[in-house]
This record gives structure tokens, sequence and C-alpha cells, in this order.
């Protein structure tokens, strides 16, 4: 009696035994024990292994691998001279907002910088408050920034030139000043490890 | 490991391989699967069989497979079934562990004659009537024993 393999017979039969007969059992095991074609079985798994290995190479994930590994380093490289040019292009920034600013505070009327008279005569300019009377947020956040050695990074255009009018102590903690910015309308000051993201909210209630 | 390692090994222990795979799986195109498996990883891996260990590696290799298979199928089903939620990823980091209790869990649950059954089919490769003859039993004796030993390993390793 011929008996194909079957999962389902067969955990039966195991399971079951009483329920089958000797002769249905020996040919289960007949089938369990027959002897296969060794040299066409390995000529089969070589084939298989030929596919795997074509599928392989055609596989999208594959190719990207390759594709990365013959870039990684151009592209690296790219990515350390873009890194250096904007280190270049902020602390040249935040040099031309401080020389900026210096001469806004001694020439400009309109824009004037006023410390505090009290303190002035104290001559304690460390811990005097500053006014920015009418200064665009772009310069006060260079002066503000640089003091506590921080970047700013306007992530929107509109901000950079609202003007204000607001005092400033230099010796308060740098948050508590852009909790006082974050009060503007349409402004959001965030800061994130030695950046200040100055973004335009428009929906800000 | 070289090509013409692995066609050695292929022509001299793929029989018993099968046997042992078709014994654990009860299909044909699985068993066949699962060895061709344990030849890939030997082709393609870095395993270095020494002399004289070699049948019961890949035996045992076989064996091991086939039971994770068993229990994946499992645990799928009852995914499928919506029973089990997060179980795969827990079930993959202790599989190995259980494999190695298959031994203790065959030492501790089973008699002497049905150890010996199991180690002449799943660490000889032996074919039913080799172990008849070996252990002075019947055939159908010896598919008793193997099958009460088959499933109370199935029905222990799916937990």
């Amino acid at each position: 009696m011929q008996t194909k393999v079957n999962r389902q017979l067969y955990f039966d039969m195991q399971e079951h035994p009483e329920r089958y007969t000797d002769e249905q059992v020996k040919a289960m095991m007949d089938e369990l024990d027959r002897e296969p074609d060794t040299e066409q079985a390995w000529q089969e798994w070589v084939e298989s292994e030929k596919l795997k290995v074509k599928s392989e190479k055609c596989r999208p994930d594959s190719i990207a691998s390759r594709f990365t590994l013959h870039t990684s380093h151009s592209h690296r490289r790219w990515l350390q001279i873009a890194a250096i040019m904007i280190g270049v292009v902020l602390i040249s920034g935040i040099a031309i907002a401080a020389i900026y600013m210096n001469r806004q505070w001694t020439m400009n009327d309109e824009q004037r910088m006023v410390v505090d008279g009290q303190q002035a005569e104290n001559n304690d300019s460390s811990a005097s408050p500053i006014l920015f009377d009418n200064v665009p947020l772009d310069s006060v956040l260079g002066v503000v920034a640089a003091h506590y050695q921080k970047v700013v990074c306007f992530r929107d255009e509109a901000p950079r030139s609202m003007k204000l009018i607001m005092t400033w102590q230099p010796d308060a903690p740098l948050d508590d000043f852009l909790d006082r910015l974050n009060a503007f309308d349409g402004l959001s000051l965030r800061l994130e490890n030695d950046t200040v993201f100055v973004t335009n909210e428009e929906d800000k209630p | 490991m070289e090509k013409k390692d692995v066609q050695r090994l292929f022509m001299q222990h793929y029989a018993k391989m099968l046997r042992v795979a078709r014994t654990i799986l009860g299909d044909e195109q699985e068993s066949k699967d699962v060895v061709s498996d344990v030849f890939a990883n030997l082709l393609h891996g870095h395993t270095v069989l020494v002399d004289g260990s070699e049948e019961r590696y890949l035996l045992t290799s076989v064996r091991n497979q086939c039971l994770k298979r068993l229990r994946h199928e499992e645990v799928k089903q009852r995914m499928s079934c919506k029973m089990v939620t997060a179980e795969l990823s827990t079930d993959m980091c202790d599989e190995d562990e259980r494999m190695a209790d298959i031994d203790e869990f065959v030492a501790t649950h089973f008699s002497q004659q049905e150890r010996r059954i199991f180690c002449l089919r799943f660490s000889d490769g032996c074919s039913y009537a080799e172990i008849a003859a070996s252990e002075g039993i019947s055939t159908v004796a010896v598919w008793k024993h193997l099958s009460h030993v088959l499933t109370l390993i199935r029905n222990h390793f799916k937990k």
C-alpha cells in the first residue's frame, strides 16, 4: 500500500494509532524511510542556490547597498564640506551682527540702545538692563545669543525684521528672555541644544 | 565551507537528514526545504565541522530546524486567530534555549527504551527497520514508541 507523506494524516496516525491498521502504519513508515535520489536532490539544490544568488543580486536593497558602498566616501566628504561651510557662515553672521549692533548703539538715533542711567552710574555694565528701542529681532538676538554663547537660526524670514521695544537683563537666564519674546504675536523661539530656532507662528493664539 | 565539501556531506548524509525531517514534519516538501537550508547555511556560513562530528551536527541541525518551524507555524496560527498579540519577538529570543532543552526533556520524560529509540532515529538517522532490529521489537512497536515521544515533544515545544 502506498501512502504519501501528508502531515495531517501523519500526525493523526501518531496521535490515534488505534484508528489505523498495521498495514497503513507500515506503509507510512516505508514512505518516511524511502531512499531519495540523492544525486538528483544535489542538482536541484545547486540550481536553487544559483537562483537564490541571482534573486539576491536583483533585490533593490542589494543594489542600493552596493551603490551606497561606492558612493559613501564621496558622500561623506560632501557632508564634511557642507558642515564646514555652514559653520563659517554662522560665525560670520554672528560677527557681522555684533558689529552692526555696535554701530547701531552708538550712531543710530532711531534704533537707540539706552543703558539704564542708574546702573550706568554704578558702572556695573554686566548686570545693567539693556533697552532695545525699535531694534530688529535679527539684531536683538545677535547680541543676546552671543552673550549666552548660543547660535540663532531663523527658520522663517518674516520675524527677522520685526522691530522690538523691550529690555534685556544680561544676568537673567536666557529662557526668561525667550519666554518674553514668545509672548509676541506670531513669534516662536525655541532653544535646542545651543541653537535658538526662530519661526513665524501665524496661528499662535 | 567549500562547495566540494558541502557536496561530500550532501551525498553522505542527505538521506538520513531527510528521514529525520520527514519524521518530525510529516511533509515531503517542507522536509526538503529544511535539509536544503542546513546545507545552504554550511555553504554561506563559517561553520567548521570536525571529522566524526559531522553526522551528529547535521542531524541535530535538521531536528532543531524542524521543531522551530513547527513552533513558528503554531505561533503564526495563533496570531491569525488573534489569541496572541506580541509573542513572536520573544519567541525568537528564547528559541535556541528551547532547542537546548530537548535533550533534557527527553531524558526526564521518557523511558529508557524510548530514549534509545529517539536517539537511534534522530541522532543516528536509523530507519524504522534498523531500530526494530536493534531493539528486538516489531517496526509497528517502534512506530508507537516514536509516536508517543514525538507527540509529547511537539506539544511541549508548541507552548
